[in-house]
């Protein structure tokens, strides 16, 4: 399994990024190797806010197999 | 034999014989509750209070039902707290009860707080010990029953809330003997797959009873070994149960807990993008802060020719070498008289320089004789001057005389 995308942590080390950045005391190649992978965190938590499929669903006790949960009107 | 006139008068009178007994008109009695109804209208309680062999019809009106801090419910035993009456209409003997209790209710209570102290010394309920909750699970495993306001509640919740979210149910009764063995067989389902990052465990509002199975040790000792986080909500805000004092996090109602397990998805976008402008400030700021750097290093002189930095070089080389020459020639002049001023000083301490003075001294086999002791007459002496030495011969001896 990949590694696993924790979105806290995602955000945490895009802040980090942002400040080392605003120090301005890095060398150009840092910068702008920052600079990417800050980019690229913060497009993963662009996806990772939008690509979550809403599913509901519920355990079958029998089969431990997952099926629909159907959400009945009240 | 009394005559009475009405039945009105006997039902009144037999009221009143009640009333007036200090044992019927207050009084407190055990039994089973059946038969409850609470009548929408009206809001009172109607139920049948039993034991084995007898039984008694009881009201509870509205105002008392809703000062008790649970809901009456049918099979519950309870002591009621009321007075007897008849009802003139129907005849009927009745308690009109004021206030209910339940009984075992005290050892349940004591029964979990002996629980809670012997899992509060072991740690079980340590903050350090519980894990934080993640701001966007992935997929949020909810222990529950599948029927019920619950998981609609959780599920209203967090579609109001987060538009994507993922849910998976792991039905389990959240009542009676199964209660805390189905919540285990759940929390270990969830645990032996990789998709889940938070577990909730909802149930809606009941007795004490109806909520004991999540005062069960095992239970407890389950959530605290869980490695996912796990939410409790059972019961309402004023319920507490064991499962929510282990748990990582307490929410007071299952809708409470499904506003902690999803943020809001505008506040999540928000400060996505926020963060998002600051990584561009952040780099357009680099640049600038390089381009000022680069600016500055461009006006300073040195790049104007390299001729005009070889000649500063040159001059400043010039200039070291002559202080250098100086400072060699001052040095030695310097040492030098140091050194004479030594030598003069050791020459005015030495004997040779008291003996060019005019004084002499006498020695006699290499060793000055500084007395006429021990001298005789015919002795042989060597007087020594500054430019040489004679031998003499002692002719006389004047002790005591210079």
């Amino acid at each position: 399994m990949a590694e696993k995308f924790v979105y806290e942590e995602a955000i945490a080390e895009l802040e980090k990024i942002v400040d080392k950045l605003s120090t301005g005391k890095c060398s150009l190649d840092d910068s702008l190797e920052l600079y990417t992978r800050g980019v690229k965190l913060a497009n993963e938590c662009d996806k990772k806010l939008s690509e979550v499929e809403k599913k509901i669903a519920v355990i079958n006790k029998d089969s431990l197999e997952e099926e629909p949960f159907e959400e009945d009107e009240e | 034999m009394f005559t009475f006139n009405s039945v009105t008068e006997l039902n009144t009178y037999a009221n009143d014989v009640l009333s007036a007994d200090p044992r019927t008109s207050s009084l407190a009695v055990t039994g089973e509750i059946s038969n409850l109804t609470i009548y929408r209208s009206s809001g009172h309680a109607y139920f049948t209070l039993k034991d084995e062999s007898s039984q008694i019809s009881c009201v509870m009106f509205k105002n008392y039902l809703a000062s008790l801090s649970f809901v009456p419910k049918d099979g519950m035993k309870v002591i009621l707290t009321g007075t007897c009456s008849i009802y003139s209409a129907n005849g009927k003997f009745q308690i009109k009860a004021f206030a209910m209790r339940q009984v075992g209710k005290g050892d349940l209570a004591q029964q979990m707080k002996e629980l809670h102290r012997k899992l509060s010394s072991e740690g079980l309920f340590a903050q350090e010990h519980k894990l934080p909750i993640p701001v966007l699970p992935s997929r949020i495993g909810v222990i529950s029953s599948p029927a019920g306001a619950v998981i609609h509640d959780i599920i209203n919740t967090l579609n109001r809330r987060n538009p994507n979210y993922s849910l998976l149910l792991y039905p389990a009764s959240v009542q009676g003997e199964t209660c805390a063995a189905e919540v285990i067989s759940g929390i270990d389902h969830f645990c032996g797959r990789d998709d889940i990052d938070v577990i909730i465990i909802a149930r809606g509002g009941g007795s004490p009873e109806d909520l004991w199975g999540f005062n069960d040790e095992n239970l407890a000792r389950k959530i605290y070994d869980c490695r996912i986080p796990v939410i409790s909500a059972v019961g309402h805000e004023t319920d507490y149960t064991i499962c929510d004092y282990v748990a990582d996090l307490r929410a007071p109602t299952p809708t409470a807990a499904a506003e902690l397990v999803i943020g809001k998805y505008d506040e999540l976008l928000s400060n996505l993008a926020n963060k998002k402008s600051m990584l561009n400030l952040a780099l357009m700021n680099y640049a600038e802060i390089q381009r000022r750097r680069l600016d500055a290093l461009k006006d300073s002189k040195a790049l104007y020719s390299p001729m005009v930095y070889v000649e500063q070089m040159r001059s400043s080389l010039d200039s070291v070498r002559k202080d250098l020459a100086n400072s060699g020639r001052l040095l030695i002049s310097e040492q030098r008289h140091q050194l004479k001023s030594i030598i003069d000083g050791i020459e005015m301490l030495g004997p040779m320089n008291v003996l060019k003075r005019g004084y002499s001294y006498a020695s006699a086999e290499g060793k000055a004789v500084t007395s006429v002791k021990g001298l005789k007459v015919g002795d042989g002496l060597d007087v020594v001057f500054s430019d040489g030495s004679i031998s003499v011969e002692v002719k006389d001896i004047y002790e005591g005389e210079s």
